[in-house]
């Protein structure tokens, strides 16, 4: 870190940071994705270059082991799937919404119980209409 | 009341004839129901003449009426000599134009003359504009049934014609609305935030005529180059001339006689009403210009006219040539000059659409316009070949008809200015009577050897009915045009005492232009630096001078209008 | 954290002063439920329901029309007499599409809840945008309101045009807003603030850095695409001609009115300042590539429909030029003119523009019937049809007496007025470009020989709507003192 550190304290550098008029403030958020990246990128390359490569045809195969692959995966699927996984995505990730209100809960009080209130009428609404559209059978 | 019921009276006309079908009139009656409603018009606008008052300053039979109070425009309207007798024209020719079509106009009659009324509307309308706001919206309404009359009643080449007209004339629009434009902002600055439209207002503040605006030119010189561009499309002056002879060549006989007899003088109008009193100095700095132009005007057209094989073709390019003696005796900027070109404008309206006429009635019997298929008409047609013969005449300038007292006086102004000018203008004349009588001749005289031309009818008493009014007119002007002139003769004055005095104001001693710019030629540096010197005093100079020029071009019959309007914005110092 | 109450935040006027967008939401809600419960020949009701909501939220907004600006929820949203008029035109907007809808819909079997449904959530999206005084707030209302755009789009699912109208729409929609986004959290993270009237002290002292200047290029592009101002605006004409017509009707009045009211509040608001000669270069760049490209581009064009969409390119420039002029170089305040003729113009744009497409509607199902040709000799055939779409054209074109003249009028004497002479002549000489196409369509009209055509007989709703289309564009045109009052007290509430 002290070599990092180091780098960037540069007078230079910030002299230049500062002409281009980035508050200095940025270096450590710059610093930080500087090494996120290398500490991602250096694994890799080193098992590129220090694995040893003898490629044959089984190896070559998307699967080493079990059953050979017949076809693509890129194949039709039904479409009942597609509508249940975003009816799944939508419905989970609105109830994220609902756990900052629990853990504020007792500091918004009964506003903040009616604000829920509406919010999940709302989606109730869009539930209602999944429902009578026949989103949720599997079969018809 | 007068003038607002001669703008929107004919839009009475355009509703009955769209709800004919609600009443179950037969489509047949639309013809009568527009004869009606322009023949009403006609009785109504000849009051304007009987009660003009020809030694009052200013405007009659004014209306002022508040209209969009955001940026001050006004429904302001008013006639002077000038824009009297350009109304009544307007209210003949289109009764003419009317009366003319009966035979001619067989499919979709309604709309024909929805359309020729709703021109109408437009054309008075603009006429008697006194608010610049309000005459743009006139100037394009005028466009659009203009348009429909070429592009749907017309010949082979209709579609291509009608656009071009719109087109050509529409540039010219918007380029006139920028000066407008530019004339409106620099009045607010002048006056402190006062915004109008209105000429008589706008004339108090005039623009700057010295400076640099853009590119080393005056704000003054820029607004009327753009007003200049818009005006002389329609007049239309030389450059700008090219949709003029498809129009023509295209319309149906209506539109060529109202195209002709009002269309075109609407450019010249508005050259008289709004550039040279909003733009007096710019006026003689660009007047040499104007003048050559108009000069080549009248030589190239009476040069192009000689070489058309198309009858009305060659009337079309008759119409450049004298619009240019027009334009060119509002460019002497002497009495004469303006009190001549005022004159030929009506002239050039009655002859021109006379011979419209003429061309139409041969056309509607033959189907064809080309000059060679014509000849020894006379013998066939004796009525026709009179009235054509008046007609052509007075196209001319035959001395005892009305063009020779236009001719004649646009010359006198000319020759004031400049001798070489004038006889150059002089050869204009000598040239249309060639190719006049050249026509004439060929059309008229020799054997008349074609068989289809054997058994041609002479004109019925409807037809002789349309051409009668325009040839009575033109013996009366032509032989006792005194009271025309009297009529003219204040606002004529007041126009050339207005540019006088301006001038006097930004140049010093003024004769005319020709003398200022060789003046100005010859010391142009050390003019400069006087004025310099001079500045604020000479500006309050020139501001006086201006305001009792002012007096004079447009003191409202009841007084008091100007007296406040001018100490409210500040004119009062002056006094 | 313990002395926190959320109602020093949120208080009742808040609601009141929200109450236009509020009620659309709960009419949405409503009709998606009707939908659901009413039995299949009740359907009529939807219709009657939407429009009854849209007449409502009309009401509330002309009813509580504000004398002075105020804010709502703390801050985020602000109600003044600039965003009810932009309100006023969206709700007229799709209150005339609602009407002009019924026939098509039915012929294209997609008379379906969910088009009002989406319809009425795009309009409150836009409403958001109208009013909000936050940049997020205003990111907010532009995905409310392309959400459901990007949807009514594909609404044709047999078409591929539609729906490949609607995937174009979603791509290069999301991708546009990714910028916007962008450049909202650069604004952000320069100033520490993303409230408009805050962003004007903390911009007033900050100088024209590289960041800036990226921040404003990223903006200018995420509105220009939904303005699509060249060269954003490559999306248009397919999205346009894929698209249902009545929803194309929609999207070329209300997003381009939300999208630049918004734009022009950030603008005028937050960047009036030292930056305002920035945000002109490159806005100039912008409107005279849209005036040139939309108006010579729809020459050439033989559909209706897709000349139509490029001449909503060349509208889009001119609004730009209200724009421009809105900033005076060498002003810090923005100047109330051009922001005026801005909005006076998207009123009359309002009219013509939804005219003209109803028209479409009228003639043909989609698809068919749109070319020049299939016009030819209308003014025969129907009269009345053929009189009302010339004034539409007339209009669009800006020759008096309609209000489209009077819109360009305004514009143009607003940039001469701030000094834009060239832009103003650049943009009257495009609009005799447009001359050229809207008459040469009016040519077919009037001056050509009929052709055989399928009689569709319209319904009343398409009816009405035309003749308040004609009516509004003729009598406004002439009388236009009132909006344009109405337009400026409204501009001037802008700086308090």
């Amino acid at each position: 870190m002290e070599f990092i550190k180091t780098l960037f304290n540069f007078p230079q550098v910030h002299e230049w940071l500062g002409q281009a008029g980035y508050p200095a403030v940025y270096l450590g958020a710059l610093a930080g994705a500087v090494l996120a990246l290398l500490i991602a990128a250096v694994p890799i390359l080193m098992s590129v270059c220090l694995s040893p490569s003898r490629p044959s045809a089984a190896k070559k195969a998307a699967y080493e082991c079990g059953v050979p692959p017949v076809g693509t995966a890129r194949e039709k699927q039904m479409v009942r799937f597609y509508v249940v996984a975003i009816l799944f995505v939508l419905f989970d990730v609105e109830t994220a919404f609902l756990f900052p209100w629990a853990v504020a809960y007792d500091m918004l009080g009964l506003f903040g119980l009616i604000e829920m209130g509406l919010f999940l009428a709302i989606l109730i609404f869009g539930y209602v209409y999944a429902w009578k559209k026949e989103a949720l059978d599997w079969v018809y | 009341m007068l003038l607002t019921f001669l703008i929107f009276f004919p839009l009475v006309g355009v509703a009955a004839i769209a709800l004919m079908p609600t009443f179950g009139l037969d489509k047949s009656y639309a013809k009568w129901l527009a004869t009606l409603t322009a023949g009403i018009e006609l009785l109504c606008s000849v009051p304007l003449w009987i009660g003009f008052d020809a030694g009052a300053t200013g405007f009659q039979w004014e209306t002022k009426v508040a209209w969009i109070e955001s940026f001050g425009i006004e429904y302001h309207i008013g006639v002077d000599g000038l824009s009297m007798v350009l109304v009544i024209l307007t209210a003949l020719l289109s009764l003419i134009s009317i009366y003319c079509s009966f035979s001619g106009i067989t499919e979709r009659e309604r709309e024909f003359y929805a359309f020729l009324l709703l021109l109408e509307t437009g054309m008075i309308g603009a006429f008697v504009s006194l608010d610049l706001f309000l005459f743009y919206v006139f100037w394009e309404v005028m466009l659009v049934p203009m348009y429909f009359l070429i592009g749907v009643w017309g010949g082979e080449q209709k579609l291509y014609a009608a656009i071009k007209f719109f087109l050509y004339t529409l540039f010219g629009s918007v380029l006139m609305l920028i000066g407008i434009l530019l004339i409106y902002f620099h009045y607010k600055e002048a006056s402190g935030g006062l915004s109008t439209f209105d000429l008589v207002k706008l004339m108090q503040f005039p623009l700057s005529a010295q400076g640099d605006f853009f590119l080393g030119k005056s704000t003054q010189w820029w607004a009327f180059l753009l007003l200049f561009v818009g005006f002389a499309i329609k007049v239309p002056m030389v450059p700008f001339h090219t949709w003029l002879p498809d129009a023509h060549v295209q319309a149906p006989t209506a539109g060529s006689v109202i195209l002709a007899g009002v269309l075109l003088k609407m450019g010249a109008y508005a050259f008289l009403r709004f550039s040279l009193p909003l733009l007096p100095e710019a006026s003689i700095a660009w007047a040499p210009f104007l003048m050559t132009l108009s000069l080549v005007a009248i030589i190239y057209g009476a040069l192009v006219a000689m070489m058309q094989s198309d009858m009305k073709k060659l009337i079309a390019y008759s119409s450049v040539s004298h619009m240019g003696f027009v334009t060119a005796g509002i460019f002497a900027l002497n009495y004469e000059g303006i009190a001549g070109g005022t004159i030929q404008m009506v002239n050039h309206g009655l002859s021109t659409g006379a011979l419209f006429l003429i061309v139409g009635l041969i056309y509607e019997r033959r189907h064809t316009k080309a000059i060679a298929d014509f000849g020894g008409l006379s013998a066939k047609m004796p009525v026709y070949a009179m009235l054509f013969l008046i007609a052509t005449l007075s196209s001319i300038g035959m001395p005892g008809l009305n063009g020779f007292i236009g001719e004649f006086t646009i010359l006198l102004g000319i020759f004031q200015v400049s001798k070489v000018w004038a006889a150059i203008a002089a050869l204009g004349i000598i040239m249309g009577a060639a190719y006049m009588l050249w026509l004439y001749q060929r059309v008229m005289f020799g054997p008349c050897d074609k068989p289809e031309n054997q058994a041609l009818k002479d004109l019925d008493l409807r037809e002789i009915l349309t051409l009668a009014p325009l040839i009575v007119l033109m013996f009366w002007i032509g032989l006792y045009p005194k009271p025309l002139f009297e009529k003219l003769d204040t606002s004529t004055r007041a126009t050339v005492e207005w540019v006088r005095k301006a001038n006097e104001a930004s140049y010093g001693a003024y004769t005319n232009y020709k003398h200022r710019t060789s003046l100005q030629q010859s010391h142009g540096v050390a003019g400069k630096e006087e004025g310099s010197l001079l500045a604020p005093e000479s500006a309050a100079v020139s501001r006086s001078d201006r305001v009792s020029g002012q007096v004079v071009w447009s003191l409202p019959r009841e007084g008091g209008d100007w007296d406040r309007h001018s100490a409210s914005v500040g004119g009062g110092e002056s006094r | 954290m313990t002395g926190f109450n959320p109602l020093d935040y949120v208080n009742s006027s808040d609601f009141l002063s929200t109450a236009p967008e509020l009620l659309l939401v709960g009419v949405g809600l409503l009709i998606l439920m009707l939908d659901l419960f009413l039995p299949a020949k009740r359907r009529e009701l939807i219709v009657q329901v939407t429009v009854m909501g849209l007449l409502l939220s009309l009401a509330i907004v002309w009813i509580g029309w504000p004398d002075s600006q105020s804010e709502a929820f703390s801050g985020m949203l602000v109600v003044d007499g600039y965003s009810q008029f932009i309100k006023m035109v969206v709700l007229l907007g799709a209150l005339l599409v609602v009407f002009i809808s019924g026939r098509y819909l039915r012929n294209e079997g997609i008379y379906v809840a969910e088009f009002y449904e989406l319809l009425l959530f795009s309009s409150v999206g836009m409403m958001v945008m109208a009013s909000g005084a936050n940049l997020l707030t205003i990111y907010l209302g532009l995905e409310l309101m392309s959400l459901p755009l990007y949807v009514l789009a594909a609404f044709l699912r047999a078409n591929r045009r539609s729906t490949e109208a609607g995937l174009k729409y979603f791509l290069l929609g999301g991708f546009s807003s990714a910028l916007l986004l962008y450049g909202i959290s650069l604004i952000y993270g320069l100033t520490g603030t993303t409230n408009l009237m805050a962003l004007q002290h903390s911009l007033a002292s900050l100088p024209v850095s590289p960041p800036l200047l990226v921040a404003m290029v990223l903006l200018v592009a995420g509105f220009g695409f939904k303005v699509s101002a060249v060269p954003f605006h490559l999306w248009t004409p397919d999205v346009y001609m894929g698209a249902p017509t009545p929803v194309v009707a929609f999207m070329s009045v209300g997003t381009k009115a939300a999208a630049i009211a918004a734009f022009a509040r950030l603008m005028v608001v937050s960047f009036g300042g030292l930056q305002s000669s920035v945000w002109a270069s490159m806005l100039i760049v912008l409107a005279v590539g849209s005036m040139v490209l939309g108006n010579v581009v729809a020459v050439v064009q033989n559909n209706v429909k897709r000349m139509l969409a490029y001449s909503a390119i060349g509208h889009g420039g001119y609004l730009l030029v209200g724009l421009i002029a809105s900033m005076k170089p060498g002003s810090v305040v923005g100047l109330p003119d051009g922001l005026t003729s801005l909005l006076f113009y998207l009123f009359g744009y309002l009219f013509a523009n939804i005219g003209a497409f109803a028209v479409v509607i009228y003639l043909g199902r989609e698809g068919q019937h749109e070319s020049y040709e299939d016009y030819s000799g209308l003014a025969q055939t129907r009269p009345w049809l053929a009189a009302v779409m010339m004034i539409f054209l007339l209009s669009l074109t800006g020759i008096p007496p309609t209000i489209g003249f009077v819109g360009k009028f305004y514009i143009f004497a607003a940039a001469i007025g701030s000094g834009y002479t060239v832009l103003a002549l650049i943009g009257l000489l495009t609009s005799t470009i447009s001359l050229y196409y809207y008459m040469g369509l009016g040519m077919y009209m009037y001056m050509r020989p009929p052709v055989e055509r399928h009689v569709f007989y319209p319904t009343r709703g398409l009816t009405i709507s035309l003749i308040v289309c004609a009516v509004a564009t003729v009598l406004f045109g002439i009388l236009p003192q009132t909006w344009v009052h109405l337009a400026q007290s409204g501009v001037l509430q802008l700086w308090h």
